[in-house]
């Protein structure tokens, strides 16, 4: 009788415990649907939002997209401009041939001796002075002078002298070559 | 001893507990179900969303600006810049302007302009270039990139001519040549005492031979995107054109009142 006055009291202590944890787990439950469901209600609005705004901006994107075009001919000359400035830049900065020595070292050869050619072309870093003395003196006084020029102008470098004599006038012939560096 | 349970504590009554279970697993499920669902794809949805909003703002704020500042240009202005850099880099071998400035050139520094040669080059049309066309399967970007190089390319045309006159006019011409609109750059100079041409000559005339490149650049296919950015001139591209804007332009100048004939040849004198 005793004993089962004992189990009778364990299965009701039991039964009220699992009552307890079974209405814990409800609340548990409810609790957690709701904020999942607070947590999808906020998602969803963000979402919207988002949407939404994503939209507007759309729209205003488009409105000025209409804006621009209404200004695409100033734009079209506008980017030309831009264009053939850029154009212009690298055309100006195009290495030329070194004509403002050339000049005047053409001027100076024609004291001394008679030039029969100054040349210079684009590419090459020197000119080229070919011609003639009349006699050795003059062909001496000529050097001594290019000397002078080279020292003047720091880019100035003689590179190569070809000397020779003709038979019949005696006159000397000479071929002489410049460098030039390009820092003047 | 009586082991039997009273009446109050039977299986079923323990069993009817489960009932406290059905909302948890049902909550469970639900969950599970809003994860896989909702949540996770809502999520990076929410993620590239919020990515293409701010692209979104970046190129609505770009577009403002674009047209903000298209709105400021001043037109008349600038077509008057653009009138004057086609003259500085024309869009086509423009000869007949080379030759109008030549020759103004050596009017001004009395120098002779003679033997003048041009090499006309290849044909600017890209249909007539077999090279030109695209083959099949070629890719289109490869095939933009080709269009966007050649739009960038600065183009020439050679040309040569003969200088004959005083040493003095024919250095001048050339210290000037490259200050000349179009744009031009020397190639060759050769520099030759005009009795070694020509013993009918004079002792202090000279005659040069001149080889020169005539720079221009063809126009452009395509205009860029709308949404495309626009980059202001910066003040070293505005201090360039002032500078090119000074080079020496020599123009034809036709007299309007050209008197060719009579208007009425039986009319009485």
């Amino acid at each position: 009788m005793k004993s089962s006055i004992n189990l009778l009291q364990e299965a009701q202590q039991i039964q009220a415990r699992l009552r307890k944890f079974g209405l814990l787990l409800q609340t548990a439950s409810i609790v957690t649907l709701a904020i999942f469901g607070g947590f999808v209600f906020l998602l969803l609005s963000y979402t919207l939002i988002l949407n939404r705004q994503q939209n507007s901006i759309g729209e205003a994107i488009d409105e000025q997209k209409q804006i621009v075009e209404g200004f695409r001919s100033a734009e079209s000359k506008y980017l030309l401009v831009k264009q053939k400035l850029s154009l212009s830049r690298k055309a100006v900065s195009e290495p030329s041939i070194p004509y403002d020595l050339l000049i005047p070292l053409y001027e100076l050869t024609q004291t001394q001796v008679t030039v029969g050619e100054a040349k210079s072309e684009r590419g090459q870093t020197f000119v080229g002075l070919s011609g003639q003395a009349e006699d050795v003196f003059s062909l001496v006084q000529f050097l001594d002078s290019l000397d002078a020029f080279a020292r003047e102008h720091q880019a100035v470098r003689v590179i190569g002298k070809g000397f020779s004599r003709s038979g019949g006038t005696g006159e000397y012939r000479f071929e002489i070559a410049f460098e030039i560096s390009g820092e003047q | 001893m009586n082991l039997e349970l009273p009446q109050d504590v039977n299986i079923k009554s323990v069993l009817a507990i489960r009932k406290y279970l059905y909302l948890p697993v049902l909550t469970v499920m639900v969950v599970v179900v809003l994860l896989i669902a909702v949540i996770t794809p809502n999520i990076r949805k929410i993620s590239q969303l919020r990515k293409e909003v701010k692209l979104a703002k970046e190129q609505l704020v770009g577009l403002e600006e674009k047209s903000n500042f298209l709105a400021s240009i001043d037109e008349p202005n600038l077509q008057d810049q653009l009138t004057n850099l086609e003259r500085i880099l024309p869009a086509n071998k423009d000869v007949f302007s080379l030759l109008v400035s030549l020759n103004g050139l050596a009017v001004d520094h009395g120098v002779a302009v003679g033997n003048f040669k041009t090499v006309p080059g290849s044909i600017a049309t890209e249909s007539a270039t077999a090279s030109a066309r695209p083959e099949e399967g070629e890719p289109v970007v490869a095939q933009r990139q080709e269009s966007a190089r050649k739009q960038a390319d600065l183009d020439t045309l050679d040309v040569s001519f003969d200088l004959v006159g005083t040493f003095e006019g024919i250095s001048n011409f050339i210290l000037n040549l490259e200050r000349l609109k179009p744009l031009m750059k020397l190639n060759t100079l050769s520099i030759v005492p005009a009795k070694a041409r020509s013993d009918t000559s004079t002792a202090d005339r000279v005659s040069a031979k001149v080889g020169l490149s005539l720079f221009y650049a063809p126009l452009p296919e395509q205009l860029g995107a709308v949404g495309s950015p626009i980059i202001p001139l910066a003040d070293s591209e505005l201090t360039l054109y002032d500078e090119l804007s000074t080079y020496s332009a020599y123009e034809i100048t036709v007299p309007t009142s050209l008197q060719i004939g009579r208007e009425d040849p039986f009319a009485p004198f």
